[in-house]
Parts: structure tokens; C-alpha cells; sequence
């Protein structure tokens, strides 16, 4: 039982940093990512890319990888999502499924559909943990749930301290108004793309290393996207027992009823969710768009 | 005595109005086009025809998500399953209860509309892009029923569907597909035609242009939302229903997010809001992973693309969905009809007076 408690807990630390790069960009721009699992593959690739250059220098490799994801953010706003201001919402979110469905592409013509293992290549030695209680967690499961506070942590502490991240929260209120007072929405919005795709780059190193790295894995960003939406879109801190209810949900579904449906019940629930209560259990009432 | 406006033509009846040919160059045209479309299947081989029945195939699943998307707003990415629904619907009724065709098929159209009635419902108070996520869901959550059906009948491999036949009538060879097909897609094309210019069609674009605007006229918003969804998801399982039947095969894996995303790229490549731009892109997008492998065979690609040709068609179509979002959003159609056209018609001058 406790044993089962602790999976609930990894699977939903994994939610939690992928749901926070989706609520930091629709904080700041309100726009729905939808190739974030994309970017969590290739943050993956990028890092797999590098540590096989530069055999034996993980913690480098990891580096590397969360700069290039970071340019690779900036630019994508820059050339791609800047053009779209004063579009339709729904528009600037067809552009991201464009992306996603480009970037599957090319991360195939790239690095193939075979499956690579970063685990490996970043010589991560994945040994089990006892803890008292008979629980058993591997070392990768205790550095997911690391990451997961240090980020979701790192995100609160930042937007609430630190003065860029203030801007951020300016930008995110009224976007025409904090450009008025002076803070530069274009860098504020480069720097919210680039620290979104740092956190799907993390996720997808500590999912690489854990289970697998091949083109399709960015559906599990499709699957992530219930936990933001459950604890409400502007919500960090909803995110926490969003990603607990669905890892709970996914896990007892797999575990007691049928393992084919637990891919599909992070989904049910956001439709659930959408229907009943769709500013999520967190979120501000008046923020969402409604008819 | 006729009123004539800048274009030199009078309409003097309401039935010249609204006629669809309403003047004789127009119906030289129309004819000379049904002239082509009877002649093309004595003159081109199998396998072209081939390829333009999946073409047709492909527009009627444009149509569909164009009454949706294009005319009333909504951006769906849930176009793959109600597809599926379709397909299945047909699997079921024929493998377990062998009903003849010709019930099968308005019986899919029956189940995409109820299906679509349910996907409706909880995006009625939701705009932009929750009703993306919502559609995305209701993408998955049929899919997983599929593939539960799928399972529990034990044909993991798919479901064999025989050829329709109509009485006595088989429909077998690609000709004849050719021209159930042409009848088929015609009348739907004419129905949707009429539908987008009727109250509902107008309900419909008012909804997307200004949603409250379109209350404050009179428009019931979550009736025609609904409407919408019906409509289109029942002629997406129609076309789902044939597509089964056409192949004569049809699996749940067939159906994925990306087909949803395939059948968006063709609405915002062709032209949303324009029932030409659904054929267009159909056209376009149907054909484009043929003439990739045609192209590389041209150009003697290495062996390794040849073999991730599949990849080659994501990237482009990726590509191109966000580069016509980005600098032409109303699609190929409005090329043609507010570039390309005007320049012809007023060269050699670059502007109207």
C-alpha cells in the first residue's frame, strides 16, 4: 500500500513539471502549447545528442541540453508565436499543433524511430532505494520528484521574489498595460518560452532515462495536459493536487482494473472537469473565456 | 424592367437569386466540369482512379470538419474519432448483425450525430481553446472504446468489411466506386452548400464572427453550437462508414490524433468558411504522401529518407499548417480569389481605381 502511495507520488511529480511549463505559457500568453510533449521528446534528443558527443560528461550534456532548449524557446516565440499577436487564440494554438505535428517529423528524419535509451548514455545508475515500510523507489524516481519541487518550487519562489518574475506576473495580468509601464513583453514572453521548455526538457531527461526516448512519446504531453487544466490553467500551486488526484486515478485504474483505460483516464477526467467546473479546481472563475 | 448591378447581370425573381447556375457561363462551365469528371475514369488507369477515390473519400471528411471549424468556430481535434465512429459503427453492424449497405450507411450517420451531440455538451460554454482540449479528449476517450471493441471481439488485426452491394448491384472495381462515389460527394457537396447559406449556415458564421453579437440577434448559441457538431460529426461518420467500406478494412489504430490533425491541415491549407478550400486541401493533403514518394523516386533519394517518407510528409505538413496560419490564414482560396485573380482580371494595371 505504501509502496502504491509512493508510485502515485513519482507519476505525479512527472505531471507536476510538465504541467507547470503549460500553465507558465498560459499565464503569459494564454495560449494552450499543445507540442509540449513535443519539446519534452526533443529536450531528450538534445540531451542524448550531447552525451554521446562528449562521452562521460553527463552533468555537461544536461547543461547543454537545457541551454539549447532554452534558445530553441526563445526563438520559436520570436519566429513563430510573435506574428500571431492580435490572431484569434484558437489560431496561435493551430500553430502549436503545427509544430507539434513538424517537430515529430523531424525528430524522425533526425534520430529514427528506434528506441534510445538515455539512462546509459548519461551513465545514470538507476539502483533501488529501501526505505522502511518495504517501500522501494530507484534512484531516478527519487531525482523525478526532486526535480519536481526544486522546479515548481524554483517557479513560485521566482515569480514572487525575484523582479523579472514580477514582470512576468504583470504581463500575465494585462499584457497592454505592463508594456505601458515599461517592462518588455517580447523579452518577458521570450524568457516565459524558454523557461517552459527548460522544465519539458528535464521532463523528458528524467523520462529518456527512465523508460525510453523515440519520437512518439510527446503523447504523453497530450495526457499531462489534464493536470493543469484539473488545477486550474493560471494555477502553480493547483497543479500539486491536480497531478496527485489523476496519478491516483491512472495508477488505481491500472493496477485494480484495466491497464488499457488508464492511458485514457487523465482524459476522461479533463473532460469531467471541463464540463462541470471548466476554470479547474483552482483557477480564477472570471479568467476563462466563456459563451 | 431589370435592375442591373456592376457586374452587368439582372436578377429579377427571388429564384434567380438563389440559383446556383445562374447564368450561362456558369452552366457551360458546370457542364464542361461534368463532362471531365464522367470522361476521367474511361481514360486514366486503375491506379489513378484509385487515388482520386480516396481524394473524394478524403473531401467528404473535409467537408465535415469545414461545418464545423471553417463555418461556426470551433476548432476540433476530435475529426479522427468521429471518423472512427463511423468506421466501427459499420464494423459492428455488418460483422455482427450482416445489415445490407444501404442501411449501414445512415446508421453511421445516426451514431457520428449522437456521438457528435455528446461531444457537443461540454464545450456549449467554453471558447477557443478549452473547446480544443475538450474535442481532444473526446478524440481519446472514443478511440479507447474502439480499441475495448476491438479487444473484446478478438480481431486485434482489424475488421474485414465485404464489398456494398445495392440489391442485385456489387459495388466492386474502382469505376464503379468512381461513380458511386461522384454521386455521393456531389449530393453531399450541394447539401452542404445549401446548408451554409441557409439560416443555419448564416446562424452558424455569426456565431464565429461575434458570438455575442450573434445572441444579441437572436441566435440560439448552444442550439446551433450543437447543431454544428451533429452535423458535422455525422457526415464525418459518414464518410468514415464509406471510407470502411471502400477499404474494405478498417482498425482502431487507423485512427489516431493525427488524422484529426491531417484533416485540420486541409481545412486551413484549403480555406476555412469555403466549401471550394475543403476540396482543395483534401485534394492537396491526399495526395501529397503519393507525390513525396513519387518525388523521391525522381530524384533518387538515399534509402534512408525513401523509408521515412511518412516523417517528411509531418514535417511539411507541419510546416505548412503554421505558415499559412501565419501569413494566409484564410487559405489557398483567398489566394486564388484576392490575389491571383484580381491580378488577371485588371492587368495591366496593378489597382482597382
Amino acid at each position: 500500500m505504501a509502496q502504491f502511495v509512493f508510485h502515485v507520488v513519482v507519476l505525479s511529480s512527472i505531471y507536476c513539471l510538465l504541467g507547470a511549463g503549460y500553465v507558465l505559457l498560459y499565464r503569459a500568453s494564454r495560449i494552450v502549447n499543445l507540442a509540449y510533449g513535443e519539446f519534452v521528446m526533443l529536450g531528450g534528443y538534445f540531451a542524448f545528442t550531447l552525451a554521446t558527443l562528449m562521452p562521460g560528461q553527463a552533468s555537461l550534456a544536461i547543461l547543454g541540453a537545457f541551454i539549447i532548449s532554452f534558445l530553441t524557446g526563445g526563438i520559436i516565440y520570436w519566429v513563430l508565436m510573435r506574428p500571431m499577436i492580435g490572431q484569434p487564440i484558437g489560431s496561435a494554438i493551430i500553430v502549436t499543433i503545427g509544430l507539434s505535428i513538424a517537430f515529430r517529423g523531424i525528430a524522425t528524419l533526425i534520430w529514427g524511430s528506434t528506441p534510445r535509451y538515455l539512462g546509459p548514455v548519461l551513465n545514470i545508475e538507476n539502483e533501488p532505494h529501501f526505505f522502511p515500510a518495504n517501500i522501494v523507489l530507484s534512484t531516478l524516481d527519487l531525482a523525478t520528484i526532486a526535480t519536481a519541487i526544486a522546479f515548481l518550487g524554483g517557479m513560485i519562489l521566482f515569480l514572487k521574489y525575484v523582479r523579472v518574475g514580477v514582470h512576468m506576473r504583470a504581463v500575465a495580468e494585462n499584457p497592454l498595460l505592463a508594456a505601458q509601464r515599461g517592462i518588455n513583453i517580447f523579452w518577458v514572453f521570450i524568457l516565459v518560452w524558454g523557461i517552459s521548455l527548460v522544465g519539458a526538457t528535464a521532463a523528458g531527461i528524467l523520462y529518456g532515462s527512465n523508460m525510453k526516448l523515440d519520437p512518439e512519446i510527446g503523447l504523453i504531453g497530450l495526457k499531462a495536459l489534464a493536470v493543469p487544466i484539473i488545477g486550474g490553467m493560471d494555477s502553480l500551486f493547483g497543479l500539486i493536487p491536480a497531478a496527485l488526484l489523476v496519478a491516483l486515478f491512472e495508477i488505481g485504474v491500472m493496477k485494480y482494473l484495466d491497464p488499457h483505460w488508464s492511458e485514457v483516464i487523465p482524459l476522461i477526467l479533463l473532460l469531467f472537469v471541463l464540463l462541470l467546473r471548466p476554470w479547474g479546481l483552482f483557477g480564477i472563475k472570471e479568467e476563462i473565456e466563456r459563451v | 424592367m431589370p435592375i442591373a448591378n456592376g457586374n452587368g447581370d439582372a436578377k429579377t425573381s427571388y429564384g434567380a437569386d438563389i440559383a446556383l447556375l445562374g447564368s450561362s457561363p456558369l452552366r457551360f462551365r458546370f457542364g464542361f466540369l461534368l463532362l471531365i469528371l464522367i470522361a476521367l475514369p474511361f481514360l486514366l488507369p486503375s491506379y489513378l482512379l484509385h487515388l482520386i477515390n480516396i481524394v473524394a473519400l478524403t473531401c467528404l471528411g473535409a467537408l465535415a470538419l469545414n461545418l464545423l471549424t471553417g463555418y461556426t468556430g470551433i476548432i476540433s481535434l476530435g475529426h479522427g474519432g468521429f471518423l472512427a465512429i463511423g468506421a466501427f459503427t459499420t464494423a459492428a453492424l455488418v460483422t455482427e448483425f450482416n445489415l445490407p449497405f444501404l442501411v449501414v450507411l445512415p446508421a453511421a450517420a445516426v451514431g457520428g450525430a449522437i456521438a457528435g451531440f455528446f461531444a457537443g455538451l461540454p464545450t456549449l460554454r467554453l471558447r477557443a481553446g478549452y473547446v480544443i482540449l475538450s474535442t481532444l479528449a473526446i478524440h481519446f476517450v472514443i478511440l479507447a472504446f474502439a480499441h475495448e471493441y476491438q479487444t473484446r471481439t478478438g480481431l486485434i488485426g482489424g475488421f474485414r468489411i465485404p464489398s456494398p452491394s445495392i440489391g442485385p448491384w456489387t459495388i466492386n472495381t474502382d469505376r464503379e466506386w468512381y461513380f458511386s462515389l461522384l454521386v455521393i460527394t456531389g449530393m453531399v457537396t450541394l447539401f452542404c452548400i445549401n446548408l451554409v447559406r441557409s439560416r443555419v449556415g448564416r446562424a452558424w458564421m455569426a456565431i464565429r464572427d461575434r458570438d455575442i453579437v450573434a445572441m444579441l440577434l437572436g441566435v440560439n448559441i448552444g442550439y446551433y453550437k450543437l447543431l454544428a457538431f451533429m452535423f458535422s460529426s455525422a457526415l464525418a461518420a459518414f464518410a468514415g462508414c464509406l471510407g470502411a467500406f471502400y477499404l474494405g478494412f478498417t482498425t482502431a489504430s487507423d485512427f489516431t490524433i493525427w488524422t484529426g490533425i491531417f484533416y485540420l491541415a486541409m481545412i486551413i491549407v484549403g480555406g476555412q468558411g469555403s466549401i471550394m478550400g475543403s476540396f482543395l486541401g483534401a485534394f492537396l493533403i491526399a495526395l501529397l504522401p503519393y507525390g513525396l514518394s513519387d518525388l523521391s523516386r525522381l530524384l533518387n533519394v538515399p534509402s534512408w529518407l525513401q523509408l521515412r517518407l511518412f516523417a517528411v510528409q509531418y514535417a511539411v505538413l507541419g510546416l505548412l499548417i503554421s505558415f499559412f496560419l501565419i501569413l494566409e490564414p484564410r487559405g489557398l482560396i483567398a489566394i486564388w480569389y484576392l490575389r491571383i485573380r484580381p491580378y488577371f482580371a485588371l492587368w495591366p494595371f496593378k489597382h482597382r481605381l
